[in-house]
């Protein structure tokens, strides 16, 4: 039996990574939880009548649907459009979605992103693809025995390793891009946004007077990072260690750069490549019937 | 009658290289979508467009192929009553807020000043490119409405009568000296004063 016949009938008999893409549903739900409610202090602005973005409306039929905050008159009822999402990610987390909540989660999704392109980052891009592909993670039963239950499973073992790609793509067409430029391969680029109080604190962009070593090397790393990613995170003996690479880049990014969302959305994308064993005893331990003392 | 177990129920593998075809022609389409428009067919690049945008999306571009040299701020200021305010800058407000809280909303009201200033820069070039610009010409941009917007409607101004205002760019430089050390410099543009019609 070849290799592809193997994978293929055990994607098809039982679900191996069952646990490993609820968490990754259930961590990056939480994340757009925090996203939503913090947008949603704003909201009037962000996405309703308050608005100061300039507004694109350019397309016609369905792709019109894609971005219904863009029609001033719609933006009146965002709510319509924010609350319902906050609610099934809400459910979500609690293990309550399906096919349909979930293809319902992407949309609503889509419309809030593309409401405002202002606070876009390259990780609401990202999330937007992700929850496309989680849809197609059907929960199916490893007792379930039908040529649909095969199916599903296939098809969730296939989307799961999309969203591994899809993350991988990410940081490839980020590499490729950076490699077109000069300030990257010339070890310059993190000197010159940490010069901008903008992207990092008044005190560090008064601080940093030249390019040190240290710098260079910091712009190296991540371009290998980036460049590499796609190849190193199928390889299982480094991948811990270019995910916790990866994981304390994001991290900086959050508290020294100062882009929040993204740094937050990458490393809740990360949990997609957590072992299926590990995966299932976090989800055990954070059980809420275990965490409240409530025998099951 | 015996129970079958799962592996009695495996679907033909045609069916099943149907699907990953499926999901092979989407990332193709994606990669394509990237880096496609210098090495693919014109004709493909359409059907890939066509595909991708808007639902698939996706830019991922920030800091590269070079981070940015310079970065924009919206001013503006505004006459009352009791005469013009100061040149006010709302976006520092937020960068102060976001300094202190890097997990609040300040950062996304900064953004949206962000693009707003980006907005403003753009038009300011846009309209030097018109022989003897009129104030029209300035006050019919985009951004410039996005601007007023903000002034009338959200601004520490929006319920005072406001009789005019004006707005502007404040551009922040930078550029690697023969040392290599980074140099700032300042430019700041304004908008013509508009008058409110009552």
């Amino acid at each position: 039996m070849t290799w592809v016949n193997r994978t293929f009938n055990t994607w098809q008999n039982s679900l191996t990574i069952a646990s490993a893409s609820d968490l990754f549903i259930k961590i990056v739900y939480l994340v757009l939880i925090w996203s939503t409610v913090k947008l949603l202090f704003i909201g009037n602005v962000v996405w309703g009548d308050d608005y100061f973005i300039l507004l694109s409306d350019p397309f016609t039929g369905p792709d019109r649907f894609a971005m219904l905050l863009n029609i001033p008159e719609v933006r009146s009822y965002y709510l319509l459009f924010a609350l319902p999402f906050l609610g099934l990610i809400v459910a979500g987390l609690f293990g309550f979605h399906n096919v349909l909540t979930r293809s319902v989660v992407w949309f609503l999704f889509i419309n809030l992103h593309f409401g405002n392109g202002s606070v876009s980052t390259g990780g609401h891009h990202l999330i937007q693809q992700l929850l496309f592909f989680h849809i197609f993670l059907f929960q199916v039963n490893d007792k379930k025995s039908s040529y649909l239950s095969s199916l599903g499973r296939f098809i969730h073992h296939l989307a799961h390793y999309s969203i591994w790609l899809q993350i991988a793509i990410l940081y490839l067409v980020s590499g490729v891009w950076k490699l077109k430029g000069d300030l990257w391969l010339d070890g310059s680029a993190m000197f010159l946004t940490l010069s901008f109080k903008e992207f990092g604190f008044p005190w560090l962009a008064n601080t940093i007077n030249e390019n040190t070593f240290f710098l260079q090397l910091l712009t190296w790393a991540v371009l290998a990072y980036q460049v590499l990613f796609i190849v190193l995170v199928w390889i299982k003996p480094i991948r811990k260690w270019v995910l916790l690479f990866g994981a304390i880049f994001h991290i900086s990014i959050i508290f020294l750069i100062g882009i929040t969302d993204f740094g937050l959305f990458m490393i809740a994308s990360y949990s997609i490549f957590i072992n299926n064993d590990l995966a299932d005893d976090i989800l055990r331990k954070l059980n809420p019937k275990r965490v409240i003392g409530v025998s099951a | 009658m015996p129970v079958q177990n799962s592996s009695s129920y495996r679907l033909p593998p045609a069916i099943l290289w149907i699907i990953i075809l499926g999901f092979s022609l989407h990332f193709f389409s994606v990669l394509g979508y990237q880096f496609g428009n210098e090495v693919l067919p014109k004709k493909l690049n359409v059907i890939i467009d066509r595909y991708s945008v808007p639902w698939f999306y996706q830019n991922y571009y920030m800091f590269a192929p070079d981070p940015t040299y310079h970065i924009n701020s919206f001013i503006y200021r505004v006459e009352t009553d009791s005469g013009w305010s100061d040149w006010q800058e709302p976006g520092l407000e937020e960068l102060n807020r976001h300094w202190q809280n890097r997990f609040g909303n300040s950062s996304d009201m900064y953004d949206m000043f962000y693009g707003l200033s980006n907005a403003l820069f753009d038009g300011i070039i846009f309209v030097n490119f018109i022989d003897n610009p009129t104030d029209e010409n300035w006050f019919s941009l985009p951004a410039h409405n996005a601007a007023e917007r903000y002034i009338k409607k959200n601004s520490t101004y929006a319920d005072a009568e406001i009789l005019s205002f004006q707005v502007g760019v404040k551009t922040e430089h930078h550029f690697f000296d023969n040392e290599l050390h980074i140099q700032k410099k300042e430019v700041f543009q304004k908008y013509p004063i508009k008058t409110i019609q009552r």
